[in-house]
């Protein structure tokens, strides 16, 4: 393969993998959004997700189907406990930034080690088997049903979480609590309802992300921590509570990072994530699709 | 008896590391995740100068110096952004020291690391043992007795004001970028200070031990004493360097101890900052000072 169409594969490849990505910061984005919670517990919830399906679908030997709901809920259990147990009680007491920050870092340790300690420190995966044949084995590898599976899911969630947030009026709720907390408090709407919906539904979206990491690379337990700084690279990249920023943004990380490998050897990968973040905070500190706050 | 003497360096090596952090979070009011970065380029400036000849003392201030130098990398962002941002932007300097640790193996030696280390050494006094326990405990008593001098400083008291209202400093006519600089310096050199001694003391360096798990274990041992006082940190950097030394008397498969000990540790983050905020011995801010 000429080193042309390598950089195009390692693009679409980038593509792939950037969807994945998006699909996790979204949850972390709206929820900072909403909550103002930097949620690192989000990493390790994501794996939880991935472990649970894992669990029906390898170890139970039961359809896919089910393996998702279970994932979504044990995600939107966990979810809603962190932030109905922790990150609630602890906004309500005042707590300083830094405490809630520390808290939701203890939080994804706990998680992290407690797979660690039931599934054992190894990756775990399934097989896609057939979705991983090249649908034009000549010249693009990296187009597989697979890549099209991740690509189309991804774009369905965002589709859905956008109409779900501009149309309904969960969504409404959602965007006056954003924008001014006392004032959607004064005029009756339940805020902390509707962040702890917020909360369900940032963990719920991960169940996807979850499932396309088992079926793709795995999920590892020490992936936690990593898993959330992308996320909240990306996050921050997208702009805080901005859904189409996070998808471009995911898919922008995504490709640098993918295409890094064109030149680079695999371990610099995690450099050009951060160095970008770097720069753009450097530059840009709302983000590229934030509005200043 | 190599036992304990081995268990109260560490101690010493984390109390440094603990006041080095302590400064910037309890004191500073700025979050960082990059000291396990500060550390390691003490302990690689360290590794790679005495190697090459120099005095320990010199390659020790020399491996200050940079870190000093480094840390406005985190300084400069700093002046715009806070929490999770800065948070962040520490992360990332970590996440880039530990990644450049282990490509850049020419210099670094990749995880392989970098054995023979010589002992620290003192006017031509090579220490070993004991002798090496009774100069990091005197470093330790040194370098309280000058972070207390200069928390208790005007200085000390600019980052206290700086931690509880910046824009009220400013307005003061303050110079806040000056003492978040000079702050971020000390506290960074101070961790290479730190990581120095541990290559001295394990002979040998590897990315391993200057990874992101390092820097929240020192947030931890700051958080756990109680930030923005001095002894809390000690306290919070002796049991924590105690305690996992207790899990290898348990009767515990070995991947399950350690996974055990990093699952409490996590706990203890969280309940610490839940049940208690202000850490073990800290004294609760005036409600003043969390609302302003």
């Amino acid at each position: 393969m000429d080193s042309l169409a390598l950089l195009f594969n390692l693009f679409l490849d980038g593509v792939a993998t950037g969807a994945v990505y998006s699909l996790i910061a979204v949850g972390f984005s709206l929820l900072w959004w909403l909550a103002d919670i930097q949620h690192l517990a989000h990493g390790g919830i994501t794996l939880t997700a991935g472990y649970a399906i894992f669990f029906v679908v390898a170890s139970l030997d039961l359809p896919l189907p089910l393996g998702i709901v279970a994932g979504l809920a044990v995600a939107a259990l966990l979810g809603l406990a962190l932030e109905a147990g922790v990150y609630q009680p602890m906004r309500l007491r005042g707590s300083t930034e830094m405490a809630l920050l520390t808290a939701s870092l203890g939080a994804l340790i706990v998680i992290e080690y407690s797979l660690t300690l039931t599934f054992g420190p190894e990756s775990v995966s399934i097989d896609s088997g057939s979705l991983r044949t090249p649908l034009l084995p000549d010249m693009l590898r990296a187009v597989d049903r697979f890549a099209a599976i991740t690509v189309g899911v991804t774009l369905a969630v965002f589709a859905g979480l956008a109409a779900l947030i501009r149309y309904t009026m969960l969504g409404k709720a959602m965007r006056a609590v954003a924008e001014n907390a006392a004032l959607a408090e004064v005029v009756g709407l339940r805020v902390l309802r509707v962040q702890r919906m917020a909360a369900l539904l940032a963990a719920a979206l991960v169940t996807p992300a979850a499932a396309l990491l088992l079926y793709g690379n795995g999920v590892t337990p020490s992936d936690a921590l990593h898993v959330v700084l992308t996320a909240a690279t990306i996050a921050i990249i997208g702009g805080r509570g901005s859904i189409g920023g996070a998808l471009l943004a995911g898919l922008l990380v995504g490709i640098v990072e993918a295409v890094m490998q064109w030149q680079f050897s695999v371990g610099w990968r995690l450099l050009s994530t951060f160095g970008l973040l770097y720069l753009l905070l450097l530059w840009r500190p709302q983000g590229l699709f934030g509005s200043k706050a | 008896m190599n036992y304990a003497i081995h268990i109260l360096i560490t101690v010493n090596i984390f109390v440094l590391l603990a006041l080095a952090l302590d400064l910037l979070v309890g004191y500073a009011g700025l979050m960082s995740l990059a000291h396990g970065a500060f550390f390691g380029i003490g302990a690689y400036s360290t590794a790679l100068l005495t190697k090459a000849g120099w005095p320990a003392l010199a390659a020790q201030s020399a491996g200050m110096l940079l870190a000093a130098l480094l840390s406005g990398l985190i300084a400069i962002p700093s002046m715009r952004v806070r929490g999770i941002y800065l948070l962040i932007i520490t992360i990332a300097v970590q996440i880039m020291f530990s990644v450049a640790a282990q490509n850049w193996i020419g210099l670094t030696g990749g995880d392989a690391g970098l054995a023979n280390i010589p002992p620290y050494s003192i006017f031509g006094y090579a220490l070993r043992g004991v002798y090496f326990l009774v100069v990091c405990t005197a470093c330790s008593v040194f370098w309280f007795l000058l972070c207390r001098r200069l928390t208790t400083s005007p200085f000390g008291r600019l980052l206290r004001a700086l931690r509880d209202d910046e824009v009220g400093c400013a307005a003061l006519g303050k110079n806040v970028v000056a003492a978040k600089m000079a702050v971020f310096a000390f506290s960074a050199a101070l961790a290479a200070f730190s990581g120095s001694l541990f290559a001295h003391y394990t002979a040998y360096v590897d990315p391993r031990s200057f990874e992101i798990g390092v820097s929240i274990l020192v947030l931890l041992m700051v958080m756990l004493g109680g930030a923005g006082t001095l002894t809390g940190p000690i306290l919070g950097a002796i049991v924590l360097s105690v305690l996992p030394e207790a899990f290898k008397f348990l009767p515990l498969p070995p991947g399950a101890a350690a996974a055990s000990r990093q699952l409490l540790f996590g706990l203890m983050l969280v309940l610490v900052v839940y049940f208690r905020p202000q850490g073990l011995i800290g004294r609760r801010r005036s409600q003043i000072a969390t609302h302003g």
